[in-house]
């Protein structure tokens, strides 16, 4: 052959070379996450969104998590524009609301769809909220944040839902609120940063880049001194190591001797494990997926070392995870924004939670993922029975404004305020011991951002 | 003045986010921490070097990038664990499944989704293991469920080894074992076994393979079935350290693919070194660097190098 097809052939070889290198420095880069069990179907139909199929959905770095994103600036808590006065969504009959899951892709969203889908069967069998029932609308984003956008359109354009609740969308939530908040639709839902400020939007969950100060006295409170830092590489993550850095030094007169941002796909945590020892590291704080923190686990027993080990909203073991090798060291403590509960027997709000799901999702192992709609739900359907009979998109919003040390099944007491949507100031401890995770505090460890606030107690009883 | 502890850190080149050591703590030696790492390296090395093996196998005798490698594996992993562990039946047994299940898949990936395209870019079929990869990854995630946890097949027990500075379990010695041990035994099998030098044949000249007599249709699809074969097996020994999903199987193929391309695709010592290479970089690195991205510019970087350093070889390879 001629040295010219030589050249024409290697020439071609580059160009496919360069093409597969970007693909593999995408794979690399592809944020997996989260894991969870099969569910059964749903009683409303699910729209899938058409799209380019799974990718990673991150958003932004949190700069400010007051901020709103691109969209009305004056649609924050304490705004004084008014808000819409709508009823779409609204017929004598039934109220539709809108939410995203993601139910196909690396991520199984299923079973916390089931959980919002059990909590409004409920509510319906009971006669719905002033005579309506809820009808929900679910969109799939696949794990992808184009999709998400696409999905929150849809849910607004063409569902006309009237609200969104109890949405669990890790992927794409960060670029489908800014639509949400634009079209002024109320969200009640989600625990992004960004969820923070919008006076139309109310996470259940606690702001991520405000917890350090409060999560930081119960971490001292092990005896670590050397703590070692490892998040999986999400969006916030450098937000959430600042909070906590923060809280350290501030509550514990130290701070984290490493902190380590790590891929959701890292096959194997033996090079961490040995350099955190090397680094004379006697704690381990873990903010990672279920599967990674598996890893890490048995990287940890391979290893022979035994260090404070504390991980926030871990996989809560049941049988299905100790059996897949997914198994806290004895003494493991962890965070949780939401009651726990196979820990608290007897619970009402557990009770009722469980029995829901119980009885219309047989069989489908439970796991923290599904409280965030079921509570997001129950504030959902509060806020409705005081918007009264005639709902309105601005009564939604103000009866949820008027919240207050409100008692639900599974969170802290919820003070919603017209400047103040940040409720969640608390969080439950949890041990693993004998193969199980009991309570390692008797009562929900709160704090406060505001030294006005008188709203969060040093710790509160679970109701 | 005292100076700010958090600059003397920056000074000292770590990351601005840590805090300082304890006032007289003793600092760890870079060195003292190397040897450790290493080893971990040279373990999470191998762990590539499995699945690299199998796509520089498919690769050398049919020209094809198989994409969908990873998954393969991951579904003849599936396999075994609806035999082992669902029906309950002999982990051997299982284990036998998964293989039998990968080599047919192989095959007949080749004979039915490949061949057909016989003549056409290599691009084309390049796209054909995509669609198989999207396949096989839904497929599972619909019949076992998407990223639900599954119980690993144990082949050995959990017991480990102390070695210096680090402890490593008998699986990953075995998985080292394994994978040295197939490094020497596919280079014999290429240069002395008549399957194995008509695939050479094949990967070199496909026209003279014909005229000479090699059944080309047999070979390609020997080798599809050989290299599954290997994919099925690096699964099931992978699954208990990286935990069982229809994902982390698959991507580990990311890092496997970087091997394999270091190797050049041809070269199965090559390949194996360039694994460990791999595995020992992005252990090592973790001294210094404290962000998920690093590893990946390594794996970049080492494919982009060994590109750029055997480009006179791959012309050749490419001049069929």
């Amino acid at each position: 052959m001629t040295t010219n097809v030589h050249e024409k052939r290697l020439s071609q070889f580059m160009a496919y070379s360069a093409a597969m290198s970007l693909v593999l420095t995408v794979a690399l880069i592809y944020d997996l996450g989260r894991t969870s069990a099969p569910a059964a179907s749903g009683e409303s139909p699910t729209t899938a969104v058409p799209g380019a199929g799974p990718q990673s959905g991150t958003g932004d770095g949190i700069a400010n998590p007051n901020a709103a994103g691109p969209s009305i600036s004056d649609n924050r808590a304490g705004g004084t524009t008014s808000l819409p006065d709508e009823r779409r969504g609204v017929t004598g009959e039934s109220i539709k609301i809108g939410s995203i899951f993601t139910e196909t892709g690396p991520f199984d969203g299923r079973p916390a769809e089931n959980a919002l889908r059990a909590l409004i069967q409920t509510v319906n069998e009971s006669g719905g909220v002033h005579g309506r029932k809820i009808t929900l609308a679910v969109c799939d984003d696949g794990y992808d944040a184009t999709r998400g956008v696409q999905c929150a359109k849809r849910l607004v354009q063409q569902d006309k839902v009237f609200a969104i609740a109890g949405w669990l969308a890790p992927a794409s939530e960060a670029q489908a609120l800014p639509y949400f908040i634009q079209q002024g639709v109320p969200v009640v839902g989600g625990g992004i940063p960004q969820d923070f400020g919008p006076k139309t939007v109310f996470p259940n969950n606690f702001n991520q880049s405000r917890m350090g100060p409060g999560i930081a006295p119960t971490v001292c409170a092990t005896g670590a001194k050397k703590i070692v830092m490892v998040i999986v590489d999400i969006p916030h993550a450098g937000a959430w190591i600042d909070t906590m850095q923060k809280g350290l030094e501030e509550k514990c007169g130290f701070r984290a001797i490493r902190t380590d941002e790590v891929s959701a796909a890292t096959p194997d945590y033996s090079s961490y494990v040995v350099q955190w020892r090397a680094s004379g590291a006697d704690s381990i704080l873990a903010v990672l997926d279920p599967m990674s923190l598996g890893r890490l686990f048995q990287a940890l027993k391979r290893q022979a070392w035994e260090p404070k080990l504390v991980t926030i909203n871990a996989p809560t073991a049941n049988a299905e995870h100790l059996a897949a090798g997914i198994i806290p060291p004895e003494g493991t403590i962890d965070f949780e924004s939401h009651l726990w509960p196979l820990a608290h027997p007897g619970h009402p709000g557990a009770e009722r939670f469980l029995g829901a799901l119980r009885r219309y999702y047989p069989g489908t192992p439970i796991n923290p993922l599904m409280e965030l709609p079921w509570s997001g739900g129950e504030l959902f359907i509060e806020g409705l029975r005081r918007a009264g009979p005639d709902p309105t998109r601005a009564k939604l919003i103000a009866g949820l404004n008027t919240l207050d040390d409100f008692v639900t099944d599974l969170t802290p007491p919820v003070t919603f305020t017209a400047n103040d949507h940040d409720a969640f100031r608390c969080i439950e401890v949890l041990r693993w011991s004998n193969d199980r995770w009991v309570l390692h505090k008797p009562q929900w460890q709160c704090w406060n951002y505001t030294a006005k606030s008188a709203r969060a107690a040093p710790s509160r009883p679970y109701q | 003045m005292r100076s700010d502890p958090r600059t003397d850190q920056r000074r000292a080149g770590m990351c601005a986010r840590d805090g300082p050591a304890l006032r007289g703590e003793p600092t760890v030696s870079t060195l003292s921490q190397l040897l450790p790492l290493t080893i971990a390296g040279i373990v999470l090395g191998t762990m590539y070097a499995l699945p690299a093996m199998g796509i520089v196998l498919i690769y050398k005798t049919s020209r094809v990038l198989n994409f969908a490698h990873g998954a393969i594996g991951m579904f003849s992993t599936f396999i075994a664990y609806q035999v082992g562990i669902v029906w309950g039946l002999p982990i051997w047994l299982a284990v036998l499944a998964a293989v039998v299940f990968a080599g047919l898949l192989g095959a007949f990936i080749e004979r039915f989704t490949i061949r057909p395209l016989e003549g056409r870019p290599p691009l084309t079929k390049v796209v054909v293991t995509l669609g198989w990869l999207l396949l096989l990854t839904s497929l599972a995630g619909f019949i076992w469920g998407a990223s639900a946890y599954h119980a690993p097949i144990q082949i050995v027990p959990e017991a480990t080894v102390q070695l210096p500075g680090v402890r490593v379990s008998y699986l990953q010695l075995m998985t080292l074992g394994l994978a040295s041990g197939l490094t020497v035994l596919l280079a014999l099998f290429f240069r002395v076994t008549r399957l194995g030098l008509a695939m050479r044949a094949v990967a070199d000249n496909v026209q003279a393979a014909r005229i000479l007599g090699v059944r080309v249709d047999l070979v390609n699809s020997a080798a599809w079935a050989l290299g599954s074969i290997l994919a099925a097996i690096a699964g099931v020994l992978l699954s208990p350290m990286i935990t069982l999903d229809t994902i982390q199987l698959t991507l580990l193929v990311v890092s496997a693919f970087a091997a394999a391309l270091a190797g050049g695709l041809v070269s199965l010592p090559a390949t194996f070194a360039a694994a460990v290479l791999l595995g020992v970089l992005q252990s090592d690195v973790v001294i210094w660097v404290r962000t998920s991205g690093a590893k990946s510019l390594i794996t970049l970087g080492i494919v982009l190098v060994a590109m750029l350093w055997r480009r006179s070889r791959l012309a050749e390879v490419l001049d069929t």
